[in-house]
C-alpha cells in the first residue's frame, strides 16, 4: 500500500512527473554514448539539484541511473562499445546479433530484459529495505562499525584483480575524506594549515575528476589510437526487427534467473552491475544446450547480462536507505544530495520521510516504463543520432561542464583544482587497475566510520572488545573475512593453474 | 685512339661508380627496410607483450609520497583532549598503510621484476603518450582556474571552452561558435537560472578601486 501513497506523491506533483520523464530520457541517451556513464552524468548534475526540492533531485538522479545503464546497452550492441562497464558484457552477442542484421531485434530484447530485471530489483527494493530498516533499528555504534568495516574490506576485494591495490585506493580515500576538520573534537587536521583545505574536499569535484576527467582522457586515448568515431553498417534481414513472441518465451526463465543473481549481487556492497553481468551471462551459458551460438548472436546472451546488470539498481539502495551506508557509487552521490537537502538516511527514514521514500520508489518505477518504451520503440533512432554526433564535438562539452560543475559547489575556484587533481589521479588509478569506485565510496563513508568507531571506543572506555562482545558485529566481520577470504582462495587457485599450465608448456617444449 | 679509349673506360668507370653507388643505396634502403621491419615486428611483441611500460610505476609512487606526506602531516595533529584514540588515529593509521602498501608494489615494479617482463599488465602507460595528450590537457585545467581568478567565471569559460573545441581537432571557426554556445548555455543555466555567484575576477573587479 505504500507504494500507492508514492505514486500519489509523485502524480500529484506534474513536474516530478516530468523531472522522472526527463531524466529516462537523459540517462538512455548519456548511457548509449560511448564514454559517458550514468555515474559520470550524475555527478555532473549534483550541483544543478542542489536548487532543487529533494524528490525531483532524488528522482532525477534516480533514475538516470536506472535509464543509464539500459542505454549501455545501445552503444554496446550499436558499436561494439559499451556505454557503460556494465554493459560490456552486452557485446559479446548484441554486436554479433547486430552484424547478422537484426539490430531491432537485439534492441528490443536489451529494452525488455533491462526493464523486466530493473522491475524485479525495484520490488526486492521496496519490500526489503523496510525489513532490513526494522531489523538494524537497535543498532548501536559498535554495529555500524562493524558494517563499515566489512563494506570497506568487500569493496576492496571485490573491485579488482589485486586486493591490495583495492586496499590502496580504499585507505587512499579514506585519508582523502579526514582532511579538514575532525567532526568530534573540531580540531583541524591534514590542512597544511591553508583555508581551503580547513572546510574539506567536497564530493562532487572528487566524484567529476575521478569518474568523467579520468573516462574523457581514456576516450581521448582511446580515439587517437582507433582514428574514428563510431559508425552504423549492417544489412537488415527480414523480421530482424522483430522480437517474435516464441523467442520472448524462451528467454523469460534467462531474465527472470539473471535478474535474481542482480539483485542477489546489488545488496552486496562494491560489487555493482558489470560484475553482475557477467556472472549472469556466465551462469547462462553453462546452464545452455546450445553454447555453440553464444558469442555468435544468441539471444540469451543479450538477456542475461541485461537484466542482471538492470536488477542490481533497485538492491543497491537497500544498504543505503536501510543502514544509510551506500554500496554503489551512485548510491554513494545519492547519499550526498540525500544530506544536502538535510534528510538523514538511516533506519528511520520510512518514518520521517515516508512520502519522500516511497515517491522515489514510484519514480523509479515510472522511469523503467519511460526508458523502456523509449527503448523498445526508439532504441535504434537514438543509437542514429549519437554516431552522426562525432565525439570531437561532445567531449568538450563535457570537458567544460565538468570544470563549471566542479566550481558551482560552493562557488570556490579551489573545487576546480581540485577536480583537475581527481582526473589525473584516476586516470592513473584505471590505468593501472587501482579502483576509483573504491575510493569514491571509502570517501563517502569514513566519517561515519570514523564517528562510530570512536563512539564506540568511548562507550567501552577504550577497549577494543566491545566489537566482540556483540553478535552483529561479529557476524559483519565474518562477512567481511569471508570475502577477503574467498577473494586471496581466487586469486592463489588461478596462480596455481597458471605455474601448472607453464610447468606443462615447458615439458611440451 | 687513345682519347677513344680514354672516353669509354672513364665511361666505364663512371659507369661501375654508378652502379656501386646503386648498389650501396639499394643495400642501404634494404638494410632500413630490414631495420624498420625488425623495429615494426619487436614493437609488435612488445605491444602484444604488454612491455612497453614507461610509467608503470608512477601510480605507485603517487600513492606512497601521497602516504608519506599525509603521514608527515598525521604526526603534525595534536594529541586529543581526552587521550586514548583521538583524531589522530585513523589519518595516522591510513596513511601508514597507503604509504607502507604502494611503496610495496612500487618496490616490486621497479626493483624485482625485470624490465621488460612480458608477465606485465597490458594497461601500459606510454610516457610519450601521456606526456604529448596529457599535457595540453594539465595546462588548459591550470588556464581555466587563472583565467578564473584573473577574468572570472564568463571569460574563464569561454576561453577554455573554445581551446577544449580545438584540442580535439575542430578548426578555429567551429570551435569559436561551439565554445560561445556552451558559454552561453552554462551561464544561463548554472549562473542566471540557478544564482550561482559569478566572480568578476581580480583585473576585472572595479570595485575594488574604490
Amino acid at each position: 500500500m505504500d507504494i500507492l501513497y508514492g505514486f500519489l506523491t509523485l502524480f500529484s506533483d506534474p513536474l516530478a512527473v516530468a523531472v522522472v520523464v526527463f531524466a529516462a530520457v537523459t540517462g538512455v541517451i548519456v548511457g548509449a554514448t560511448p564514454g559517458l556513464t550514468s555515474a559520470a552524468a550524475i555527478a555532473m548534475l549534483v550541483p544543478v539539484t542542489f536548487y532543487m526540492e529533494p524528490l525531483h533531485a532524488l528522482a532525477g538522479l534516480y533514475v538516470i541511473g536506472k535509464a543509464g545503464r539500459f542505454g549501455g546497452s545501445i552503444a554496446a550492441i550499436l558499436f561494439n562499445t559499451p556505454g557503460t562497464a556494465a554493459a560490456a558484457a552486452t557485446t559479446t552477442d548484441g554486436n554479433p546479433m547486430y552484424r547478422n542484421g537484426m539490430p531491432g531485434k537485439a534492441l528490443k530484447t536489451a529494452a525488455v530484459s533491462s526493464a523486466i530485471g530493473d522491475l524485479v530489483g525495484d520490488i526486492l527494493l521496496i519490500f526489503g529495505a523496510i525489513w532490513i530498516a526494522r531489523l538494524t533499528r537497535g543498532f548501536g555504534p559498535p554495529e555500524y562499525f562493524a558494517v563499515y568495516l566489512a563494506a570497506f574490506l568487500v569493496v576492496s576485494s571485490v573491485v579488482g584483480p589485486s586486493i591490495i591495490k583495492g586496499i590502496i585506493s580504499t585507505a587512499a580515500g579514506i585519508v582523502a575524506a579526514m582532511i579538514g576538520t575532525d567532526p568530534m573534537e573540531g580540531v583541524p587536521r591534514l590542512d597544511f594549515g591553508l583555508l581551503n583545505f580547513q572546510s574539506g574536499l567536497t564530493l562532487v569535484p572528487l566524484l567529476v575528476g575521478m569518474f568523467v576527467m579520468s573516462e574523457l582522457s581514456l576516450q581521448a586515448e582511446r580515439i587517437a589510437r582507433e582514428k574514428g568515431g563510431f559508425s552504423l553498417a549492417a544489412k537488415l534481414v527480414p523480421g530482424g526487427d522483430r522480437l517474435q513472441l516464441a523467442e520472448f518465451k524462451r528467454i523469460i526463465p534467462v531474465i527472470l534467473r539473471s535478474s535474481a543473481i542482480g539483485a542477489i549481487i546489488g545488496i552486496l556492497p562494491g560489487l555493482g552491475s558489470s560484475v553482475a553481468a557477467f556472472t549472469a551471462y556466465g551462469q547462462e551459458r553453462q546452464r545452455s544446450k546450445s553454447k555453440e551460438e553464444w558469442g555468435k548472436g544468441a539471444i540469451e546472451g543479450i538477456a542475461a547480462p541485461e537484466s542482471a546488470n538492470n536488477a542490481v539498481s533497485g538492491p543497491s539502495m537497500i544498504p543505503l536507505l536501510a543502514l544509510g551506508i551506500p554500496g554503489s557509487t551512485i548510491a554513494a552521490i545519492l547519499l550526498g544530495v540525500f544530506l544536502i537537502h538535510g534528510i538523514t538516511v538511516g533506519p528511520r527514514i520510512f518514518e520521517t520521510s515516508r512520502a519522500l521514500v516511497f515517491g522515489l520508489f514510484a519514480s523509479g518505477l515510472v522511469g523503467i516504463a519511460v526508458y523502456f518504451l523509449l527503448g523498445y520503440f526508439g532504441g535504434a533512432y537514438v543509437g542514429r543520432m549519437i554516431s552522426r554526433v562525432p565525439p570531437r564535438l561532445i567531449y568538450p562539452y563535457i570537458f567544460l561542464t565538468c570544470f563549471v560543475s566542479s566550481y558551482a559547489v560552493r562557488a570556490n575556484v579551489f573545487d576546480v583544482f581540485v577536480m583537475c587533481a581527481a582526473g589525473l589521479a584516476g586516470y592513473l588509478m584505471r590505468k593501472q587497475g587501482y579502483s576509483t569506485a573504491a575510493f569514491i565510496i571509502a570517501f563517502v563513508l569514513a566519517p561515519g566510520a570514523e564517528r562510530t568507531f570512536r563512539q564506540s571506543l568511548v562507550l567501552s572506555d577504550d577497549g577494543w572488545l566491545i566489537f566482540f562482545q556483540r553478535p552483529v558485529a561479529l557476524l559483519f566481520f565474518a562477512m567481511a573475512i569471508l570475502a577477503v577470504g574467498g577473494k586471496l582462495s581466487k586469486i592463489h587457485r588461478s596462480r596455481k593453474s597458471a605455474s601448472l599450465a607453464s610447468r606443462q608448456r615447458h615439458k611440451t617444449e | 685512339m687513345s682519347a677513344h679509349f680514354a672516353r669509354i673506360s672513364s665511361k666505364y668507370f663512371r659507369n661501375c661508380e654508378s652502379r656501386r653507388i646503386a648498389r650501396a643505396e639499394r643495400h642501404s634502403d634494404q638494410l632500413q627496410s630490414r631495420r624498420r621491419r625488425q623495429f615494426a615486428s619487436s614493437k609488435q611483441t612488445r605491444d602484444a607483450a604488454g612491455v612497453k611500460r614507461d610509467l608503470d610505476w608512477l601510480p605507485s609512487l603517487t600513492f606512497a609520497v601521497f602516504g608519506a606526506v599525509y603521514l608527515h602531516s598525521s604526526l603534525q595533529i595534536a594529541e586529543s583532549f581526552s587521550g586514548g584514540f583521538g583524531h589522530r588515529t585513523v589519518p595516522l593509521a591510513m596513511s601508514t598503510l597507503v604509504m607502507c602498501l604502494a611503496g610495496w608494489i612500487f618496490a616490486e615494479q621497479v626493483l624485482t621484476r625485470p624490465k621488460g617482463s612480458p608477465k606485465r599488465d597490458a594497461q601500459d602507460i606510454d610516457m610519450a603518450a601521456f606526456f604529448t595528450r596529457a599535457s595540453p590537457v594539465a595546462m588548459l585545467m591550470a588556464l581555466y582556474g587563472l583565467c578564473h581568478i584573473w577574468f572570472g567565471y564568463l571569460a574563464a569559460t569561454l576561453v577554455s571552452g573554445i581551446l577544449a573545441f580545438r584540442l580535439l581537432g575542430n578548426p578555429w571557426l567551429s570551435a569559436v561558435i561551439h565554445g560561445i554556445a556552451g558559454t552561453a548555455i552554462l551561464y544561463v543555466l548554472f549562473i542566471r537560472f540557478l544564482n550561482v555567484y559569478d566572480p568578476p575576477g581580480i583585473i576585472l573587479d572595479l570595485t575594488a578601486l574604490n
